[in-house]
């Protein structure tokens, strides 16, 4: 029923480009693809202008395009970046993980009890040393993982419906666990010295994970297996593909995403773990995802998209922030470019099947079309 | 499309030029004011305190007044901090929902010669800060000690604590016990209710079968005053002969005053705290001395201007 309205939108749509040419289609979808970056250079300009023309001629001086603010932007929008790597790989997969927020939490929690257990504790021989810290980075992202293996395995092994259902599962799960971890919702403070300098060297993490997975996506073998389970997992797993493997891992990666953001952006930020941390950063990875062009069905989008979608996310809050705007319009804004991307998406698939539908009988009928 | 484009262009290049015009000003020393949230009644009363005081002085200062969607959001309020001192604050007023997440923070800052004062949540362990600028709550618990001795019709008083070791009901307790001294008020029980209002009823309700006529029932906040009245009214008991007091001051407190139920809820002086931090954050900013603690006072809200209040 909905498939039979969506095909009649798009049915209409097509008549009313009918009468573009195959040459000025191809333009405009090139446009559209790179729509998010567009979307990013405007934001920017827009905030340039507004915010930077404005102060040059009151004091003089530059905000945003300022070296202490861009450096400051960067750094905020590495967690929703880092989270928004591990989310595209989900969302490739036709999936969705709700519990990053609060994995979070969870795994920013134990890792710092532990060392507040464990190292602090004047009786322990323990300090903080080369091997205490890398214990201590390992249990983080372990935690991450294994809360992200048992959304995967149970999405998969336990035939769910959706990954919606255990990762929302998690969502309250991994939040509930990290309150109860924690002192009566009190924070554990004090982490190893290199972890607290992780915050100034949030952006080089994001470069090297985002490098990393675009070239484990294009180059390995695993990584094209996401995009094709993603795409049809029927044909996926006649083709032999490891279909359950495959969806399993990308939710351990997930996990392993959110800890990493855990790492920089809770524990390297502020020092300490807490069971507020992360708290709807789900919400916002998967915005960056989306605003990024990937597709909610599976089988399409990339990380330097993703990238761009948090970054514009970021900017936002940063601009509107310097634009002293109320914080609530951060979500209106947010909100609507949300709705702009979708729809970009949308017209590219109709141009996409308007210009298979032009070339096709042309290519092999010889007709002119 | 090209027409269009050039009208966007335009518009872009006039609109900031008449922003420009707006405030042609500088050299102003910026009062950055960072809140928890602005969505209660209390961050309410603060913020507008913060503006007007703000207003009053424009011609000294420039202010910026931010906050986080909700108290909850540590991150978002890191970031409103951050994206206001970045554009060159002379001083911060903050308010730190998470003070252990807010101190390495605020160490950059002072490192940097920033002053750096706190509003309503302190953060211990912090050398170098300016000031606390906040609900003093000994001071509270004496307010309600005098009130009670200067109106009560007799002696016996019984008081509800809050949770454990949280510092604010054991400093209104403390106050309240300095306040009766030398008086011939006597706190017979004082047990806790850990700020809550159903295990109030109970508590009261226990305490009732030990002192079956108490004159003066105080409690650390509002909620606890709020379950001894329903217990006081259970055990039969004539109002008018028992003073309930208790303390912040919330809607429901403020109107049962009103009703002629309670008799006292004793409020933070919210307009006056945000008044403050920009007042003090000014001073700081031009380097002038200002005290490392400033008690921000509190309201006496009874039957008198209850209807002020919201009652």
């Amino acid at each position: 029923m909905t498939e039979n309205i969506k095909d009649g939108m798009l049915k209409k749509r097509e008549t009313s480009m009918r009468v573009r040419s195959p040459a000025s289609l191809k333009k405009l979808l090139t446009l559209i693809r790179i729509g998010p970056l567009m979307i990013l250079l405007l934001i920017i300009v827009i905030f340039a202008l507004y915010i930077d023309l404005r102060s040059l001629s009151s004091s003089g001086r530059i905000i945003f395009l300022s070296a202490r603010n861009i450096s400051n932007v960067l750094t905020q929008s590495a967690t929703v970046s880092i989270l928004a790597v591990g989310m595209l790989l989900v969302i490739v997969t036709a999936g969705i993980d709700l519990s990053v927020g609060s994995l979070m939490a969870i795994s920013s929690v134990v890792g710092a009890y532990w060392w507040s257990a464990v190292v602090l504790n004047p009786l322990s021989n323990w300090n903080d040393g080369l091997l205490s810290t890398l214990l201590f980075i390992l249990i983080v992202l372990a935690v991450g993982a294994g809360f992200g293996f048992i959304n995967g395995f149970a999405f998969v092994k336990g035939r769910m419906a959706h990954p919606f259902i255990p990762t929302l599962t998690m969502l309250f799960v991994g939040r509930g666990l990290a309150f109860l971890f924690s002192n009566e919702g009190g924070a554990y403070v004090g982490v190893p010295a290199f972890v607290g300098k992780l915050d100034d060297w949030a952006i080089l993490v994001v470069a090297l994970l985002v490098i990393a997975v675009h070239f484990f996506l294009k180059q390995v073998t695993w990584g094209r297996w996401i995009y094709a389970v993603g795409g049809n997992p029927d044909s996926a797993r006649r083709v032999g593909i490891k279909v359950d493997g495959v969806l399993i891992s990308v939710y351990v990666f997930s996990g392993l995403c959110a800890a990493l953001a855990a790492l920089v952006g809770v524990l390297g930020r502020t020092h300490s773990g807490f069971p507020n941390a992360g708290l709807n950063f789900e919400l916002r990875a998967i915005a960056a995802v989306i605003i990024g062009g990937a597709s909610f069905f599976g089988g399409r989008g990339n990380v330097i998209n993703a990238l761009i979608g948090a970054l514009i996310i970021a900017i936002i809050q940063n601009g509107l922030n310097l634009l002293n705007v109320q914080s609530h319009w951060e979500l209106v804004v947010t909100g609507l470019i949300i709705m702009v991307a979708v729809e970009l998406d949308v017209v590219r698939n109709v141009i996409e099947k308007r210009l298979q539908a032009l070339q096709a009988p042309s290519d092999e009928t010889g007709f002119e079309a | 499309m090209k027409r269009l484009f050039l009208i966007a262009m335009l518009l872009l290049m006039v609109l900031p030029a008449a922003f420009a015009a707006g405030d042609a000003e500088g050299g102003k020393p910026l009062i950055c004011f960072i809140m928890k949230a602005r969505n209660s009644q209390f961050w309410e009363g603060v913020a507008q305190g913060a503006e007007a005081a703000a207003a009053e002085l424009s011609d000294e200062l420039d202010f910026i007044i931010d906050w986080a969607p909700t108290e909850a959001d540590v991150d978002l309020q890191l970031n409103a901090m951050e994206d206001c001192v970045a554009q060159g604050a002379s001083a911060l007023a903050v308010a730190p929902t998470a003070p252990d997440q807010f101190r390495p923070f605020l160490q950059d800052y002072i490192g940097e010669g920033l002053p750096v004062l706190l509003v309503d949540t302190d953060v211990s362990d912090l050398p170098g800060k300016i000031s606390f600028v906040g609900t003093d709550n000994v001071t509270v618990g004496r307010l309600a000690a005098e009130y009670a001795i200067a109106n009560a019709g007799g002696n016996t008083a019984v008081f509800l604590e809050g949770m454990p070791g949280v510092t604010s009901g054991d400093d209104r307790k403390e106050g309240f016990l300095a306040g009766i001294q030398g008086s011939a008020v006597t706190v017979e029980r004082s047990l806790t209710a850990n700020w809550d209002r159903a295990q109030a009823v109970t508590v009261m309700e226990n305490i009732l079968q030990a002192v079956p006529n108490p004159d003066i029932i105080m409690a650390a906040n509002d909620n606890m005053i709020l379950g001894a009245l329903e217990a006081v009214k259970n055990a039969g008991l004539d109002l008018d002969s028992v003073m309930l007091i208790g303390v912040d001051g919330n809607l429901d407190a403020v109107k049962s005053v009103c009703a002629g139920e309670l008799d006292l809820t004793v409020a933070q002086n919210t307009g006056g705290m945000g008044a403050l931090a920009v007042q003090e954050g000014l001073r700081a900013a031009r380097g002038e001395s200002v005290d490392i603690r400033i008690d921000t006072g509190a309201i006496l809200i009874d039957a008198s201007n209850c209807a002020d209040y919201g009652g």
